[in-house]
């Protein structure tokens, strides 16, 4: 979709030393059928090395279609403009934006040095290849000296690690004979394969079983702590979140309307939606006879949205006149924790 | 894997049977023989017939028997002799003539079908690759023009078409000179040049068919989520396309091969009348006009057979290339 | 500033109406909607419309009858409809026909009369006809005057207009298909539904049964079946019959989607929520599984009617089917097996028009028809 000429220099860009990844103004407009649909509207977040960020939203809100955008994978019928800035392994740093989704500049990243892993494991393997064929493919793919041979030790080797027992007649099943746990594990075991510099994991355990759930997140700390990468983690759980991550941005209808570390978010969050969001979940000292929290009214569809803030028509705190109105700027309420609520205003 | 084969063949021996039955039930359905009829016919002409020689051939092949005996020695025949039975028009074994209008016929279906598959896999996922393009739109008006016109029509209009642009309307398998002259590349180029207006017209709506299943099935595909998996790898789009997608959209087009030989003996059974080729459709027909009935139910019962040949062999192969179906298959 | 505010809130509730009405809107008002987009397939279900409405009323569209001849025009071509005569504007006429031979061919040829003037008259009395094949009518839609001819479609060898046979004839080409998809439906629920919903050995056999079925080349074995209509009866009893034996073959495909969409069904959490809060099995079966792929059943009988119309019009050609005077489009194909026919007499392929043209039409509304019924589009 996005044609580059190939003897077009590329700009210069830099990011801070300490990060590997920096989006800023990314739009991303879905082209429907008779309307567009703005899913993504101006999204800034910044990742350290060896950081987990935690995207949290409810569906729809955007956050799927970020992480797809920065891995080069959204349809044909999207298209994404800002920039997503992204430090290679050599050091260089290129605007991912800028990349023909299917050249061969792209290509050498994704797998490589980015990778991903999915909601729906039982779909994210065709069922005619064996497990060793497809975990084999990113390897050779991306190392040239590799042989069939070496990468199937390799791949021996990653199943023994990501928890699969018996690797040995495992990698020759096919993927109608592994559980869904089982292939989330082996589709981290592929991704990571080739040591990437970040993973994103777009909701990997909302698939599966609660007690299976737990076991692919500690695998995936492990993992983390082991391989040193950063994880660029989605999710609508903000129980994962908390487990998982460092810092937190809370998505609302293509925004982020709040972004700080898990202690700011889940200790003194400040935007009605975060609260909102920490209010409804169940706890363990609630009254029984207590109604869960709920948000009122659904997530209004993305199209053609007037300047104001998405949130206005569902927030408890709405401000007439103003919120509904205007668009709404970022606040900084302390360093490293932004709000984008009028609220702040008035205090700050 | 053996024991899968040995079911399935068991299974087609009694589906076999059932078609047998059925056929010879359908075949003695008209009042009335064809001896009644050719009486019939031959006292309308004011000839006078011999009754014992009626009353001996009747005889001879049961027809005044009851209908399960007919049909027992009609199938025990075809079982432990080979025998089909005695045309009464032809005056010869239906073996016979089946012997001599096998290898044409069986030559321009595996023809068409070749011609069905070439054709209509490559444009289905052309299409689906590039869905709304100009050639994906110029596909689907085809595919759907050509599910449109009945088969007999398309020989005609092609008959025409061949009339006016070459003089020859292509009637028939070879040129009136060429039928009897002994093999030579002339004669198998003339055939060839005779193949292509029933190769169309018999493969057209087969393969229309085909195309738009193949279109629809390959977009299925590349909407799954493992494209998504081979793009988060860094493999090329058109790897993933032929590596994964071809391969699981064909799957159900394999497993299509028995019926869409059922579409390509329809096709060929019209066809061959319009075109008059000496395929077994003419025969078939006069044979059913005329309730020759051991060679009309024969060679309903071959065509019936061979599909079900079909139909097991595309079994075997989609066990052989789809993973998960060889799975449901070892179970059941 | 008051008022933009109230414009605001007002255009808002505007939308969460829309958006309501949207969200609450039956599974097929959603189709409906999503069908009238389709423009191919609306377009395609107005010319279906038509093309019934004017079967159904056909005596009375057609200016001739079925056993109606006239030996003075054997293969004549279509007479033109002129407006004006001499200059004048007269509202629409045809000219006499005179007889030529032609020189080198020896054939016969007709010529327009210039001199003979007939006027087309609309809504008078002609020929006698049953509409409906109930009520006794002798009005017709139009005619030419006195001893004028109008032929839109030209003749056939006998002489008779073909433009009254391809009405007439629609009747037969147009009905069949329907009446044998209405008897396919029955006999495919009823096989498919006992089949899924008992397993077992009824299963069983009902699928060896199928898969004998769907072994027959479909035209061989019409032929077969149709070979076996005595050549006595009369249209009506050939049309029931042809009814059947087309219905007889094309159940098993209907069949077996019932049976599978039955099992599938049978295990979705909906129903097995249904029957834990105690809905009697009928009540299951008919509010909740059979509604559930009623939409998928539609979009399969539309799509099954071109292959029936097809095989009505294949039978009719080779002779297996309906015989002349009776009439339908296959039967009026019949004459172009010759390509004499078609070179010297080319209208007598209009029939082939009108099969494609609603063999297409039925394809374009069953396929706006599966996109407009498929929820995820």
């Amino acid at each position: 979709m996005k044609m580059k000429r190939a003897n077009e220099i590329l700009r210069e860009y830099s990011i801070a030393p300490e990060n590997i990844l920096e989006v800023r103004g990314l739009k991303v407009d879905i082209r429907m059928d008779d309307h567009i649909l703005n899913a993504v509207r101006g999204v800034d977040f910044t990742m350290g090395k060896g950081q987990a960020l935690g995207l949290v939203g409810e569906s729809g809100c955007g956050k799927s279609v970020t992480s797809k955008a920065v891995m080069g994978i959204n349809p044909d019928n999207c298209s994404a403009s800002g920039e997503i800035l992204y430090r290679t392994k050599s050091g260089k740093v290129v605007n991912l934006l800028e990349l023909e989704h299917d050249g061969a500049a792209y290509r050498a990243i994704r797998g490589a040095e980015i990778a991903m892993i999915f909601q729906e494991p039982m779909t994210s393997f065709s069922s005619l290849y064996t497990i060793g064929n497809q975990l084999s493919e990113i390897i050779l793919l991306h190392e040239p000296g590799a042989t069939k041979a070496s990468a199937r030790a390799r791949v021996l080797e990653m199943l023994q690690k990501v928890g699969i027992a018996n690797p040995e007649k495992r990698i020759d099943q096919y993927p109608h004979e592994f559980s869904g746990g089982m292939l989330q594990r082996a589709l981290i075991a592929m991704m990571l394969c080739c040591d990437p510099n970040l993973l994103i994991a777009d909701e990997p355990t909302t698939a599966l079983d609660v007690t299976i759930q737990a076991q692919i997140l500690e695998l995936m700390k492990a993992l983390q702590k082991e391989f040193g990468m950063s994880i660029l983690f989605i999710t609508h759980d903000l129980g994962t979140v908390a487990n998982m991550c460092d810092h937190v941005a809370v998505m609302y209808l293509g925004q982020i309307v709040e972004y700080g570390t898990v202690r700011q978010i889940f200790h003194d969050p400040q935007h009605p939606y975060t609260r909102g969001l920490l209010r409804s979940l169940p706890k363990m000292d609630q009254d029984r006879a207590e109604k869960l929290y709920v948000i009122e009214g659904v997530v209004p569809l993305p199209v053609s949205l007037p300047p104001s803030c998405g949130f206005h028509d569902r927030c408890p705190d709405c401000i007439d006149g103003v919120c509904d109105c205007r668009s709404i700027e970022t606040y900084t309420v302390e360093p490293g924790h932004l709000v984008r609520c009028v609220q702040m205003e008035k205090e700050g | 894997m053996a024991k899968f084969v040995v079911k399935k063949i068991c299974i087609m021996f009694l589906t076999v049977l059932l078609i047998s039955f059925t056929v010879f039930f359908i075949i003695t359905l008209p009042p009335g023989d064809f001896l009644t009829n050719y009486i019939g016919r031959l006292t309308a002409a004011g000839e006078s017939v011999d009754p014992v020689m009626i009353a001996n051939l009747r005889n001879q092949y049961g027809l005044d028997q009851p209908f399960v005996v007919q049909y027992w020695r009609w199938i025990t025949n075809i079982l432990f002799h080979g025998d089909f039975g005695y045309s009464f028009s032809l005056a010869m074994p239906v073996t016979t003539i089946i012997r001599a209008y096998i290898v044409p016929t069986m030559a321009l279906s595996l023809a068409t079908m070749l011609f069905t598959y070439l054709i209509s896999i490559p444009i289905g996922i052309y299409s689906a690759v590039h869905q709304y393009s100009v050639g994906d739109y110029a596909f689907t008006t085809i595919g759907f023009l050509g599910q449109a016109v009945p088969s007999f029509l398309m020989a005609i209009l092609l008959m025409f078409l061949s009339y006016t642009l070459t003089g020859d309307t292509m009637l028939g398998l070879f040129s009136p000179g060429m039928q009897n002259a002994p093999w030579s590349w002339a004669k198998a180029a003339d055939m060839l040049k005779h193949c292509i207006i029933p190769v169309t017209v018999i493969g057209l709506g087969n393969t229309c068919g085909l195309m738009r299943t193949m279109r629809s099935q390959m977009l299925d595909e590349l909407n799954k989520n493992y494209v998504m998996t081979g793009k988060a790898k860094g493999m090329k789009a058109a790897a993933i396309r032929y590596k994964y997608c071809v391969r699981a959209a064909v799957n159900p087009i394999v497993s299509s091969i028995g019926w869409s030989l059922v579409g390509i003996f329809t096709g060929s059974t019209v066809t061959a009348i319009v075109l008059n080729l000496p395929s077994m459709g003419k025969i078939m027909y006069d044979a059913l006009i005329d309730q020759d009935m051991y060679l009309a139910g024969s060679w309903l019962f071959l065509m019936a057979v061979v599909t079900v040949i079909g139909t097991f062999l595309s079994d075997v192969l989609l066990a052989w290339l789809d993973p998960r179906a060889r799975k449901e298959y070892l179970k059941g | 500033m008051e008022n933009t505010k109230a414009a605001i809130v007002r255009t808002k509730a505007k939308e969460q109406k829309k958006q309501d009405k949207y969200y609450y809107a039956s599974q097929w008002s959603l189709m409906l909607r999503k069908f009238r987009k389709h423009k191919l397939a609306m377009a395609s279900t107005i010319l279906l419309i038509f093309f019934y409405i004017t079967a159904i009323f056909g005596g009375f569209v057609a200016p001739q009858g079925t056993e109606q001849y006239d030996g003075r025009y054997v293969n004549c071509g279509p007479t033109p409809v002129h407006w004006f005569h001499d200059g004048r504007f007269i509202g629409p006429f045809v000219y006499g026909l005179k007889t030529e031979r032609d020189p080198e061919t020896f054939m016969l040829m007709f010529a327009e009369d210039t001199e003979a003037v007939y006027r087309i008259r609309f809504f008078q009395p002609g020929s006698a006809y049953k509409l409906f094949g109930l009520i006794p009518s002798s009005i017709h839609l139009f005619q030419a005057e006195g001893d004028g001819a109008v032929f839109l479609f030209g003749t056939d060898g006998m002489g008779r207009d073909l433009f009254s046979r391809v009405v007439l004839g629609a009747q037969i080409s147009l009905f069949i298909p329907v009446a044998g998809m209405l008897l396919t439906l029955v006999l495919g629920l009823f096989m498919g539904s006992l089949s899924g919903y008992f397993g077992g050995w009824v299963d069983t056999v009902i699928q060896r049964l199928v898969e004998v079925v769907r072994s027959f080349p479909q035209v061989p074995l019409w032929m077969a079946l149709s070979a076996a209509i005595p050549k006595t009866l009369k249209p009506a009893q050939v049309f029931m019959l042809m009814t059947l034996i087309l219905s007889l073959i094309s159940w098993p495909d209907l069949s077996r989607v019932v049976r599978s969409k039955f099992i599938s069904v049978k295990k979705e959490d909906y129903i097995m929520a249904a029957r834990i809060s105690g809905a009697p099995v009928n009540k299951v079966i008919t509010r909740h599984m059979i509604p559930s792929f009623t939409s998928y059943i539609i979009v399969n009988m539309t799509m099954s009617i071109p292959g029936l119309i097809i095989g009505e019009t294949t039978l009719s050609f080779l002779g297996l089917g309906l015989r002349s005077p009776a009439t339908s489009w296959g039967v009026l194909l019949q004459e172009t097996n010759k390509l004499e026919t078609i070179m010297f007499y080319g209208w007598k392929l209009i029939p082939m028009l009108f099969v494609f043209l609603t063999v297409l039409a039925f394809n374009f509304m069953g396929d706006g028809l599966r996109d407009a019924a498929d929820p995820y589009k």
